[in-house]
């Protein structure tokens, strides 16, 4: 089983608890063998995650498919919270991830994640905002009023 | 408003923020509307946000979509990246930066002395012009200092006359 927890406790949590979902049996009952952080095969290739989750809002549960790009599979579960929490209110605990996959670049459904398959890509960065190099250098005053292009 | 400076792939970038301020990069890749995948040379290809990058005016011609280590190596060099960045203007003034911020005591000291003995002669220079001046303007370029004077009696004339002198 592949979830998403913070720490080895809560990993070991929600694995009790999705597996509760599947088969009759507790963690009293139980014997979990191993569990194994997983790392990222090619943490410096850009993929598409397809991600189907089930979630609770204030309603009722509602299932999702949702896409992202992201360099690992960890970055995109990341993109996929707080995009939840900020989309539609649901925190942590309300969302289950059904299930995660790269997709290739013909089936992504979404216009947002295929917009930038494109090997010619390019766009300006329309407004720039400077900022000190270190937030030691940060000022509250400043002489001048900023310019923001580029 | 035109846009000169586009993010694309072999845009070479300047990180402005964070651990590797001052570093120059390309762009390998874009992720997302928010981040680039950047490389160099002397890196591992990360991911980073647009925020922490200032894009400069060169770029890497023809550099394939995220690039083996050794193709970008080689284009980063065919396209004489650093060297560009070194004469371009922006270049010249981050590096007088970097040079005046390691300065120890002794050079600031070197420093000193040198402006004061460059100021001697021009202050001598002045001393010598017959005529007495009210308007002088100094233009001070790297390695010369132009000084353009008026006359007091050619300004009271309304023409205006101006001795360009060259040090």
């Amino acid at each position: 089983m592949k979830l998403w927890a913070t720490n080895e406790v809560r990993a070991k949590s929600k694995f009790w608890y999705f597996l509760r979902k599947l088969q009759k049996v507790k963690k009293a009952h139980g014997q979990l063998l191993a569990i194994n952080e997983i790392f990222e095969k090619y943490p410096t290739t850009i993929k598409n995650y397809g991600i189907w989750v089930r979630y609770q809002s204030r309603t009722g549960y509602h299932n999702m498919y949702k896409e992202y790009r992201d360099l690992t599979l960890n970055g995109a579960v990341e993109q996929m919270y707080d995009e939840m929490a900020s989309r539609h209110r649901v925190r942590f605990p309300c969302i289950q991830i059904i299930k995660t996959g790269t997709i290739p670049v013909s089936l992504c459904k979404r216009v947002n994640t295929k917009q930038f398959h494109n090997s010619k890509i390019k766009f300006p960065l329309t407004t720039r905002k400077i900022r000190p190099p270190t937030r030691s250098l940060k000022t509250t005053y400043k002489a001048s009023r900023p310019n923001t292009f580029v | 408003m035109v846009f000169r400076r586009f993010v694309e792939i072999g845009r070479v970038a300047l990180i402005n923020y964070g651990p590797q301020h001052g570093k120059l990069v390309v762009i390998v890749d874009v992720i997302d509307q928010n981040r680039a995948l950047i490389d160099s040379p002397d890196m591992v290809r990360t991911q980073i946000n647009f925020k922490r990058l200032s894009l400069t005016d060169i770029t890497i011609p023809e550099l394939p979509r995220t690039p083996p280590k050794k193709v970008l190596k080689k284009a980063y060099e065919d396209a004489e990246v650093e060297q560009k960045w070194a004469n371009s203007a922006w270049g010249k003034k981050l590096a007088v930066r970097t040079k005046r911020a390691s300065l120890t005591d002794f050079d600031r000291f070197k420093v000193m002395v040198a402006r004061v003995k460059k100021s001697s002669i021009v202050r001598r220079e002045l001393g010598k012009m017959q005529t007495s001046r009210i308007f002088t303007w100094f233009l001070v370029t790297s390695n010369s200092v132009i000084m353009l004077c008026c006359s007091q009696q050619l300004f009271n004339e309304k023409q205006v006359l101006f001795q360009c002198f060259l040090l």
